[in-house]
């Protein structure tokens, strides 16, 4: 934790003495001045952890009513994900997506809440509901490397993270591959096993480990081939022990037509053209489909005009071309 | 279409395996397939036999009052097992890994996981019906349960889905939840056995049809929902050919 910004009174406490002296001091505070207390409590510079671990004694000393809108809704967040009854917390009424400040807040307690995540279930239990809110209902991917680093962190400790591997997958967004591939290149073999798992590739031969630099760079090449084509499968770990979260669509690839992540189709409508290409296209085997997809995206990337005429050859022809690796169809 | 030893199956053959409803509905189905199937008569007998046995201990585990919980609160029998820091039991090196699965079976209030794992136990007490304690010891002795996480070798391929032309009583299937609410993902999916005649078992939600499984997914959806939940045309099966070899090394 860098602890050298600007830092809450109450931060303070906590990172130089531990929670439970904050609990005492907030307590002691509160007891004597409450309107000190209301303000060390809603101090803009506060982590989320302090006021989580802080919610009893807000509870207890009654301050819902001193809680700044932040707090407020952080804390009947907390009592929601954690199935708390809370009268004072009227959850109800804040609505998920009530306000256009709920992100904002959602967003503030997972990044500043998830230097402390492992201290105590409940409170990963929270954290990894926030941060399912904020990838998939609020489609926040400025969290992701945040939540990247958890998973492989509670990885290494043994820690639950399918929850989380669960919504970061299901921000239907493939950055999330790089940020997994970038593991690859850990010295922890942990990592690495990971990685391999998140990718959906095969755990590296006991050769393949001295290149591994080799094996994220063959990865990515891989990855800018088909991001624009790849779409969220709806596989977790869950369903399978061998999850693919993402795969190639290949009708896509074929038209070289982006795929967009929150319907899994495939953009812009089509042209009359392009429904007659891809009616043929759907009458070759899986195997021709994967030549044709391959060869189309890269000769289109090479010479749009080449690419052109290719397209408008029947499937046989195109075919043969594709198989012989021919990049001339003049 | 079932072929046994490479011809297809005699009829008289099949109405004797037939020995009960069960087997009976297992058969029609293979028999009247499209799609070929290769058998031994042992490895027909065996799957035959196992499949019951899922379907039993399916219906066992429904009874045993073992509670639905998120892996962050699931609880095991200590005594048994050893409850991992991610919500998954590792069998205790000191006792028997069958009885271990049978007390499951005995004590079921003082355990509580997700439907996956449930799932996973009882192809364990499946294979423990048929292999017997002393045998399952022998070929289960480090059992982890956690969905299909650190699934034993010999039963990885529950942990698998892929698509099959036919669904059988004692399957393994998959409901899915795609607008699921992302504060309850325990209720992404439901891991379903199929316990025939158009009924599924799944932790949790008990012995339905797949109507009222979605029902009940549908209620745990997002509120500004689109998609309903379905039920996935995957099936997840152990290799019953491999499971019979072992089976048979021993008979």
């Amino acid at each position: 934790m860098d602890t050298n910004g600007s830092l809450s009174f109450l931060d303070q406490i906590r990172f130089t003495n531990g929670i439970d002296h904050c609990k005492t001091i907030f307590r002691e505070i509160a007891e004597k001045e409450r309107e000190k207390a209301i303000h060390y409590i809603n101090q803009t510079e506060l982590y989320f952890a302090s006021l989580f671990f802080l919610f009893p004694e807000i509870d207890e000393l009654n301050l819902y009513e001193n809680l700044s809108r932040r707090n407020y809704i952080a804390l009947g967040m907390c009592a929601k994900i954690l199935e708390i009854e809370k009268p004072f917390l009227d959850i109800k009424q804040l609505g998920r997506k009530n306000g256009r400040d709920i992100p904002l807040i959602l967003n503030w307690m997972f990044t500043t809440g998830s230097a402390e995540d492992g201290i105590n279930s409940e409170y990963d239990r929270v954290l990894d509901a926030v941060a399912a809110l904020l990838v998939i209902d609020h489609k926040d991917t400025s969290i992701l490397p945040f939540m990247v680093n958890l998973i492989f962190n509670r990885n290494k400790k043994g820690l639950l993270n399918h929850d989380l591997i669960w919504c970061f997958m299901k921000s239907c967004n493939p950055h999330v591959l790089k940020l997994s591939a970038d593991y690859l290149l850990s010295y922890d073999p942990k990592d690495v096993e990971l990685a391999c798992k998140l990718l959906s590739i095969k755990m590296p031969d006991a050769e393949e480990w001295d290149d591994m630099r080799g094996r994220y760079n063959h990865y990515i090449a891989w990855l800018n081939e088909n991001e624009r084509y790849l779409y969220h499968t709806g596989e977790s770990l869950n369903l399978t022990s061998e999850p693919m979260y993402y795969d190639v669509d290949l009708n896509a690839k074929y038209l070289c037509k982006e795929v967009l992540q929150h319907n899994k189709k495939i953009g812009n409508p089509f042209t009359s053209k392009e429904r007659k290409q891809l009616k043929q296209f759907l009458e070759a085997t899986e195997n021709e489909k994967r030549i044709l997809a391959e060869y189309s995206n890269r000769i289109y990337y090479q010479d749009q005009s080449l690419w052109n005429k290719w397209m408008h050859l029947p499937l046989q022809e195109q075919m043969n071309v594709a198989a012989a690796g021919q990049g001339d169809v003049r | 279409m079932i072929h046994i030893d490479g011809k297809p199956a005699d009829a008289e053959l099949l109405k004797e395996l037939s020995k009960d409803s069960l087997e009976k509905d297992i058969i029609n189905i293979l028999a009247n397939s499209q799609k070929i199937y290769t058998y031994s008569i042992n490895e027909l007998k065996f799957e035959l036999i196992l499949r019951k046995e899922i379907i039993e201990a399916a219906h066992d585990l429904n009874r045993s009052g073992i509670s639905f919980r998120v892996f962050r609160d699931s609880k095991c029998n200590r005594e048994y097992w050893d409850r991992m820091d991610d919500g998954g039991f590792a069998v205790k090196s000191d006792v028997s890994p069958g009885e271990a699965i049978s007390d499951i079976y005995k004590n079921g209030s003082r355990y509580g996981t997700e439907c996956a794992t449930a799932i996973v136990i009882i192809y364990y007490k499946a294979l423990l019906e048929v292999f017997g304690k002393e045998r399952f010891d022998q070929l289960f002795p480090n059992i982890y349960l956690m969905n299909w996480h650190l699934i034993d070798n010999k039963l990885k391929e529950v942990g698998l889905t892929h698509k099959e032309t036919d669904y059988l009583p004692g399957d393994r299937r998959y409901f899915i939840n795609p607008d699921v609410d992302p504060i309850t993902p325990q209720w992404q999916g439901e891991n379903v056995i199929d316990m025939n005649h158009g009924l599924y078992y799944g932790h949790g939600v008990g012995i339905r049809n797949a109507e009222a499984m979605i029902k009940i997914l549908n209620t745990k959806r997002k509120k500004d929902a689109v998609e309903s939940a379905y039920l996935l045309d995957s099936v997840g099966r152990p290799n019953f050919r491999n499971l019979a070899d072992i089976y048979y090394r021993e008979h």
